[in-house]
């Protein structure tokens, strides 16, 4: 009796086992191929994702030791991309960005502030930027799973190969590819920024009030910087950073003017394709107070020279070590 | 001085004068370690009675003087100076101080074109707003008015704010690699407020 009842049930097992050996080994091979192949692949989606869908999301940004609630609306469209971002904490500032302009309204001293966009004419500085030459500079990797306002998204681990830059860690939702968490990490690992969605709708179309501002302008001043700044044709590159972290280049290379006579305001964006440094040089008379050091906003570093009468200016969200080299590397081919 | 004269000191400050010499007074009041002898009974007497008042001697408020004469100057301490001209700064900081320099390029013009308007009416933003809903029944305050504005080119921070809003534009095509774009830490709330 035993061996008559026993026999089945081993064949059975056995069975069962070779079947679910090789299941497991299957849904293992997917699971890590989708780990190991996808990394790169979801930055991509999601940096589509991120410009091309129409959302509206609450989300927390915390940076030190303040932390914001704020709102997001994104419309994309063949007008190109009109973003409405809104502080629920605190003073209902605004940022209502579109293709032409970007307006900061403050509602606390009652300033709005218009900005020219410039979104439409560099399209090549699109971010992030290859992924492959991305990729030469910082190690990417999928290390799994998580569930982020209420979505099931993938965890991608952006990590730089030297001290010069700063890494990520970001969730993505595994529909929408949508970006729902973001860490800036600092070099040792601890979050300098993070941004947390807690709500986020996907919509077919925004409808146009939704990215109209709330405050009706009256005792409103505005300032509209605009119309006294301009850009000069570029006759050549009269500066240039010496150092720079291994992968950054110069991408773009304006001088701006404020006035007729003004001396103008070079500008000088380097990047590697993910992190981003503005090098900002400017004649200047007066010797500023204090001395050179560097000076950190949350991720954003900045670090100023006076260098021969100019005063030399490295911001960007990459290490103080990295904006100090930069500033301090600026070098002229003028007469 | 002898045991003999401690002693009629002593009779004498427990008010038995007559147990003392004719000249005793004359004697203490023309020697000076008598004198101060007989401060220090007092003193000892004070003490021993549990009567001693707060006291000072003549010359503590010339001591104070001098003291204070030779402190060295403190004032109020400044501000600290951020590095050139910069402060941590977001939001009402930047916004500020990035209108300044608008006003600042306007104030240019104006000193040559003297009818310059230096803040234009809310009006005009009908024209920069995805149709907004602003009332423009009312005037906007003039720049002279603003206390809140600083108005000197020597202000680190109308620079620094000009470059950071320029970085922060480049940033945000196509809202960088944390999927919203670099203008959040500008209506974020400033922790230092």
């Amino acid at each position: 009796m035993i061996l008559i009842n026993s026999n089945p049930v081993y064949k059975l097992s056995t069975y069962q086992g070779i079947l679910c050996a090789f299941l497991l080994f299957t849904q293992t091979t997917i699971t890590a191929a989708e780990l190991n192949t996808s990394a790169l692949e979801l930055l991509d989606r999601m940096s589509n994702a991120t410009r091309e869908l129409n959302y509206d999301g609450i989300f927390i940004y915390r940076r030190e030791l303040s932390m914001d609630t704020m709102r997001l609306i994104h419309k994309s469209g063949n007008e190109g991309v009109t973003e409405r971002l809104i502080s629920l904490t605190g003073s209902p500032r605004e940022v209502i960005r579109t293709r032409h302009s970007v307006t900061c309204i403050f509602p606390d001293n009652k300033q709005i502030l218009v900005e020219k966009s410039r979104s439409h004419k560099f399209l090549s500085t699109q971010f992030p930027e290859s992924i492959d030459r991305i990729a030469e500079y910082y190690d990417f990797a999928n290390i799994g799973e998580d569930r982020v306002a209420g979505k099931e998204t993938w965890v991608v681990v952006i990590s730089p190969r030297d001290e010069y830059r700063y890494g990520y860690r970001l969730w993505i939702d595994k529909d929408s590819h949508l970006l729902l968490k973001s860490e800036l990490n600092g070099n040792g690992g601890f979050p300098l920024e993070q941004i947390l969605f807690t709500q986020m709708e996907i919509l077919e179309s925004i409808p146009d009030e939704l990215l109209k501002t709330s405050i009706n302008g009256a005792g409103y001043t505005l300032h509209n910087s605009s119309t006294v700044e301009h850009y000069r044709e570029i006759q050549g590159v009269y500066w240039k950073a010496e150092w720079m972290p291994t992968g950054f280049a110069l991408t773009n290379y304006e001088q701006k003017v404020n006035g007729e006579d003004a001396e103008a305001i070079e500008h000088l964006v380097y990047t590697d394709g993910l992190a981003m440094v503005s090098v900002f040089v400017e004649k200047t008379d007066n010797s500023p107070e204090g001395s050179p050091g560097v000076q950190k906003m949350g991720a954003v570093n900045v670090y100023s020279e006076l260098i021969d009468g100019y005063l030399v200016t490295a911001v960007g969200e990459v290490p103080g070590a990295t904006v100090r080299g930069m500033a301090t590397s600026i070098v002229t081919s003028h007469q | 001085m002898n045991d003999d004269l401690h002693a009629k000191l002593s009779l004498f400050m427990d008010g038995e004068p007559d147990q003392v010499d004719d000249g005793f007074i004359g004697w203490l009041s023309g020697n000076e370690n008598a004198r101060y002898t007989w401060w220090r009974y007092h003193i000892i007497s004070d003490v021993l009675c549990q009567g001693i008042r707060a006291c000072a001697d003549r010359q503590l408020a010339c001591r104070i003087a001098d003291k204070i004469r030779k402190e060295p100057a403190i004032f109020k301490p400044r501000p600290k100076t951020s590095i050139f001209y910069l402060k941590p700064l977001a939001g009402l900081a930047i916004a500020a101080s990035v209108a300044a320099v608008a006003i600042l390029s306007l104030k240019d013009r104006g000193e040559q074109e003297s009818h310059t308007t230096m803040a234009q009416p809310v009006a005009a933003l009908e024209i920069l707003l995805p149709a907004p809903r602003l009332d423009t029944a009312e005037s906007t305050v003039p720049y002279q008015d603003r206390g809140d504005i600083r108005l000197t080119n020597a202000d680190g921070n109308t620079r620094m704010n000009s470059y950071l809003l320029n970085y922060y534009e480049y940033r945000s095509m196509g809202n960088g690699v944390q999927g919203v774009n670099p203008y959040v830490r500008i209506i974020a709330n400033d922790p230092d407020q």
